[in-house]
């Protein structure tokens, strides 16, 4: 089948401004979008610039925007876009170029949430590991999950308004350690969310769930650190 | 390992507070809403609402109290939402503060004068 993909370009050494440019390349609807621009820069423009790494929705490399919606170009088959595709690099994030976009930002606003496990008590007596119940890793399983591919982030209201905001994927971090039950660092990172760029900045639009390529209730995570910010409760 | 309870002990500071008292103020109204509108506009009905039934639902002191409450709880919801639609746009600490005094001045002023006209009623 025949693919047309229109594909955002800017090279930042030639180009004053981005543009479109539109490719055709033979395809199968089993293809993903990452096929189809390995076509295109195999065999129309080797010029074309745009992350990827393990190509299997696991690095969280190639997040972009597929026709108007934020998403991973290694998941997302022809099948289910169509044949006419657009594709455009994540939004709030300045162009590198072409779709790559700076990432510096995003992983500012993730190193504020300090994470790592903070834990000063002294070891068990057996001198070994921190154990912890079933249930009690449960409780932020479901936050293990993010690979940080920035889909939730740059495809919030509140980040395109200013990535000052920390954004979806930072507080998704904050909320795997605050509710981590061997973790000793929840009042701090409680703390940083409680500043104006933090929590108080997400206003429930949804669009950070609806874009995670993991199904991370991401809304649902913010609501919980909110209700810990306010209640202090952790469980 | 650890079984007991957890928590953490956050300083409460002026976001978490306007966080919680945008959920406090919208649960109230809720029923002051509807039922301020359930009144007049089906129980009363928009082509009867003058000057006359203004005087006429002000000179009960409850009604006054009751719509005293509609102003406060509404009308700094919304002010307090505006200001976290304005906050989204601004990232420098100083014009956050001008921001927030101007948003308490407009508050305080057009509250103060809608406070007065409840209170003062109207005089035939």
């Amino acid at each position: 089948m025949e693919i047309t993909i229109k594909i955002f370009r800017y090279n930042p050494e030639k180009d004053t401004r981005g543009h479109y440019e539109t490719y055709k390349v033979e395809g199968h609807e089993n293809d993903r979008v990452l096929d189809v621009l390995e076509l295109v820069k195999g065999h129309e423009d080797g010029s074309l610039s745009f992350r990827r790494s393990c190509a299997h929705g696991v690095c969280g490399s190639d997040a972009m925007r597929i026709n108007g919606r934020n998403m991973l170009a290694c998941k997302t088959l022809i099948r289910d876009v169509g044949a006419n595709i657009t594709v455009e690099p994540l939004l709030g994030l300045k162009v590198a170029k072409d779709l790559i976009v700076d990432m510096d930002p995003f992983f500012d606003n993730y190193k504020k949430m300090l994470p790592y496990l903070i834990n000063d008590s002294p070891l068990p007596a057996d001198g070994k590991e921190r154990l912890q119940s079933p249930a009690q890793r449960a409780r932020f399983d479901e936050a293990t999950k993010c690979i940080m591919c920035a889909a939730c982030t740059t495809s919030c209201p509140s980040f395109w308004a200013s990535d000052e905001y920390y954004g979806p994927a930072a507080l998704v971090t904050a909320h795997r350690f605050i509710f981590d039950s061997r973790d000793e660092g929840a009042a701090q990172r409680l703390q940083v969310l409680s500043e104006t760029n933090g929590t108080v900045r997400c206003h429930t639009a949804y669009n950070c769930t609806e874009a995670c390529p993991r199904d991370i209730h991401i809304t649902q995570a913010i609501g919980e650190l909110k209700m810990a910010m306010v209640t202090g409760k952790l469980d | 390992m650890i079984t007991a309870k957890r928590s953490a002990n956050v300083k409460i500071n002026f976001e978490i507070n306007a966080w919680k008292y945008m959920r406090l103020s919208a649960i109230l109204l809720v029923p002051l809403v509807w039922i301020h509108s359930i009144i007049n506009t089906l129980v009363t009905g928009p082509e009867n609402i003058n000057l006359g039934y203004v005087a006429m639902h002000w000179a009960n002191m409850g009604w006054r109290i009751y719509d005293i409450l509609i102003l406060a709880f509404a009308f700094s919801h919304g002010v307090n939402g505006l200001r976290q639609v304005l906050f989204d746009f601004t990232t420098n600490t100083t014009t956050r503060s001008i921001l927030n005094l101007v948003m308490l001045v407009f508050w305080l002023a057009l509250s103060i004068v809608g406070a007065t006209a409840i209170i003062g009623g109207i005089k035939n």
